[in-house]
């Protein structure tokens, strides 16, 4: 193989037609993403006493100096793992919460294993280690729900929102009676540093969990979109009769899409506690899982851009973290926003109004069309 | 530890506990026999709360209370009926959206009426009334079980009566079956298809709202955040294995109740972790599912054996999700594009 095939190869996994809707769908985006703004900015209008500084502070705050900037990618670290996951699971067409669950299993099991674990001796690669551990406990525990789906049919939906508070309870009597910090009061024993991921900026707190974290949304999308795992996973999604009948393993399908997603959710759980925690000291589900949806909604699936919602999210996040602190209006009004963010982009109202748009403007064309042949002609006379 | 299974105190908490749960039950039965799949009944619940309670304190006065309670819930199913119904969006989605909103909103409500974000314990509500009948309830075990209870006791039963009167003998209940089984010929015999669900949905508010001031007003005197704790999903498991009948679903709500309130009594009782005693109600609503699932897909499978065209077969085709129709239309929106490049 030579070194012109390897490129093309390369450059075969970013399709031109690919990349011209994937810049489509980024200008939708970043639409939706301006009118989301706007919604934000409504609701601080109506919260707020002196709107003109929240208004200030959460728009622009955020970008003041580098500690906050720094903030933002932390901030969207956990949200980028849980929109993968979602993204997986929606592909397969199964409404799976156990994200939620998945995050915070990874995150207790690799904040318990790797203070015991840890040496000076092999700081990045025990850490690692542990959170691999988390993230194969996190699919386990998702094996349960996704068995279940495949083989009885019972509704993922609930069967995963319950489990979800199973191990929530199960992961708190776990720290207040078996492997909590004896010294503290339910946490779980101090992490060294060397026992986290490195920091990529001590100063900013910024871990190296940012890097694994958009490696994970560009390996979700391989995964999906150009493996034959991910192939059949998308068909099943789709079409699950048809998906049958061509011969793919739909039950197999349905297990496995909702296993990785519970791993990845467990992964970046175990990130986000290794990178940016000193301890495990959660005492209620900490909802990124449903952030998860949030984005995968943005995102319309597409784990490629995961990322880019994940930061607008972390943006919206810190901006108005800062805002509770500087100002009169709550942290709280994040979830208002968030809800109406969903509803807006998952709104089929507004996509047909796109595609009307459209249509009127593509009329119009028809008639150009003939007009290429002549002049094809007249440059070959 | 059997004394304390087989005591009256057991059977009348069970009751109480069962209370909330049975009310999403009935909430989402509604709107799941009009065809919208309601997850926003955890959401609708915890707004309700603590409008509810707020309100009771503020006015001293549970009536009013209660009736903003049930007029947040329903604001809430018509937030679903408005996103769902006219942006179009996935009534899970939207589900899943509210629950969210719902989140922030009832914290944020909390915290500009109060300033505090945990609960409103310092602003105890004016708690609903018991309904207590002067002789009848010193009968034995009858009496505490129905002649002492709280007002939304009475209102469950008749809803559970009202559910069933509405969906089998009148004429809106008709168009909300219709609507529910097939959309498309409901609306072709001249059915509003959206109306009925909208109505539904406003039948749901109504039901989850009085869950919500029940655990507000009731069952404790004040609200704190994350105070719903799944009882609106797992009123929505008692409803699927009640399979669309209110007095089933009233039945494993019960079900629920008791695994519930056996999660709390037993703590005092069982030397046993709080905390595995907390995920009781939970994992039982599994394991319920799981033979749910079990029986009905034996009887599918012998309905099969029968040859004979099973009506739940149909049912269980499942719709295809309408994310794909979006995804299709995107589709076919790029293949008409690329015709037209070329």
């Amino acid at each position: 193989m030579t070194k012109q095939d390897l490129v093309q190869r390369f450059c075969g996994y970013f399709r031109r037609n690919e990349t011209k809707s994937m810049l489509r769908e980024t200008a939708k985006l970043a639409v939706m993403l301006l009118i989301s703004l706007l919604f934000a900015i409504v609701v601080i209008l109506i919260a707020s006493k002196e709107p003109g500084e929240a208004i200030r502070v959460f728009l622009f705050e955020p970008f003041a100096d580098s500690y906050n900037f720094c903030r933002i990618l932390t901030e969207s670290l956990p949200l980028m793992f849980t929109g993968v996951a979602v993204c997986i699971m929606m592909h397969a067409g199964q409404f799976n919460m156990f994200v939620e669950g998945g995050f915070f299993l990874g995150a207790f099991v690799s904040a318990v294993l790797a203070p015991e674990l840890a040496s000076e001796s092999a700081p990045f690669i025990v850490p690692f280690f542990c959170i691999v551990v988390g993230a194969t406990a996190a699919g386990l525990v998702g094996y349960i729900p996704a068995k279940l789906k495949s083989r009885l049919g019972v509704d993922e939906f609930v069967s995963s929102l319950m489990l979800n508070y199973i191990v929530l309870w199960v992961v708190l009597y776990l720290v207040s009676n078996v492997c909590g910090d004896p010294d503290g009061v339910n946490v779980t024993k101090y992490l060294e540093d060397y026992a986290k991921l490195p920091f990529l900026s001590a100063d900013n707190e910024l871990s190296m969990g940012i890097l694994f974290a958009v490696a994970a949304a560009v390996l979700g999308w391989v995964f999906l979109f150009r493996t034959k795992w991910g192939y059949a996973l998308r068909i099943t999604g789709r079409n699950p009769r048809f998906a049958a009948h061509c011969g793919m393993n739909t039950r197999a399908v349905v297990t496995y899409s909702q296993v990785i997603g519970a791993s990845v959710a467990g992964f970046g759980g175990g990130v986000y506690m290794l990178g940016n925690y000193y301890r495990f000291s959660w005492r209620t589900l900490p909802n990124y899982g449903f952030d998860g949806f949030v984005i995968a909604i943005m995102v319309r699936n597409n784990p490629m851009a995961v990322p880019l919602a994940a930061l607008f999210l972390g943006y919206l996040r810190v901006g108005s973290q800062l805002m509770a602190q500087l100002t009169d209006v709550q942290n709280e009004m994040i979830y208002i926003i968030q809800g109406l963010i969903i509803i807006l982009f998952g709104a089929k109202f507004l996509l047909e109004l796109t595609l009307r748009r459209k249509k009127k403007a593509e009329e119009p064309k028809e008639p150009t069309a003939p007009e290429e042949p002549k002049e094809a002609k007249e440059a070959a006379a | 530890m059997i004394d304390f299974l087989f005591s009256e105190t057991f059977l009348i908490s069970s009751i109480t506990c069962a209370l909330p749960i049975l009310f999403a039950a009935f909430a989402a039965l509604i709107s799941n026999r009009a065809g919208i799949v309601n997850i926003n009944i955890e959401g609708s619940m915890s707004v309700a709360a603590v409008c509810g309670t707020l309100v009771s304190h503020f006015a001293q006065s549970w009536a009013l209370g209660l009736l903003v309670a049930v007029v947040a819930g329903v604001a809430m199913s018509m937030l679903l009926a408005g996103s769902s119904l006219v942006l179009k969006t996935n009534s899970f989605l939207s589900g899943i959206a509210l629950n969210t909103l719902a989140t922030g909103l009832s914290v944020y409500i909390l915290y500009s009426v109060l300033g505090v974000k945990g609960d409103s314990s310092a602003a105890a509500a004016v708690a609903i009334p018991k309904v207590s009948i002067p002789y009848l309830k010193d009968i034995p075990v009858l009496g505490g079980l129905l002649f002492d209870q709280s007002l939304l006791f009475w209102v469950a039963i008749l809803a559970a009566v009202g559910l069933t009167v509405l969906l089998k003998c009148t004429r809106l209940g008709t168009k909300i079956r219709a609507t529910g089984l097939n959309p498309e010929a409901a609306a072709s015999v001249g059915i509003n298809t959206r109306a009925v669900k909208a109505t539904a949905l406003a039948i749901c508010g109504v039901l989850a709202g009085l869950g919500g001031a029940f655990l507000s007003m009731s069952y404790l005197h004040y609200f704190s955040a994350g105070m719903v704790a799944g009882r609106g999903f797992i009123g929505i498991a008692a409803e699927a294995m009640g399979m669309g009948s209110p007095w089933l679903t009233m039945l494993f709500a019960y079900l629920f109740g008791a695994v519930d309130y056996f999660a709390v009594g037993a703590q005092t009782v069982l030397a046993f972790p709080y905390e595995l005693l907390n995920t009781l109600p939970y994992l039982m609503t599994i394991i319920a599912l799981v033979i749910y699932a079990v029986v009905k897909n034996a009887r599918e499978k012998r309905a099969k054996q029968n040859n004979k065209p099973h009506k739940e077969q149909q049912e269980a085709d499942p719709q295809p999700p309408e994310l794909l129709q979006t995804e299709l239309q995107e589709k076919k929106e790029t293949e008409n594009e690329k015709s037209v490049a070329s």
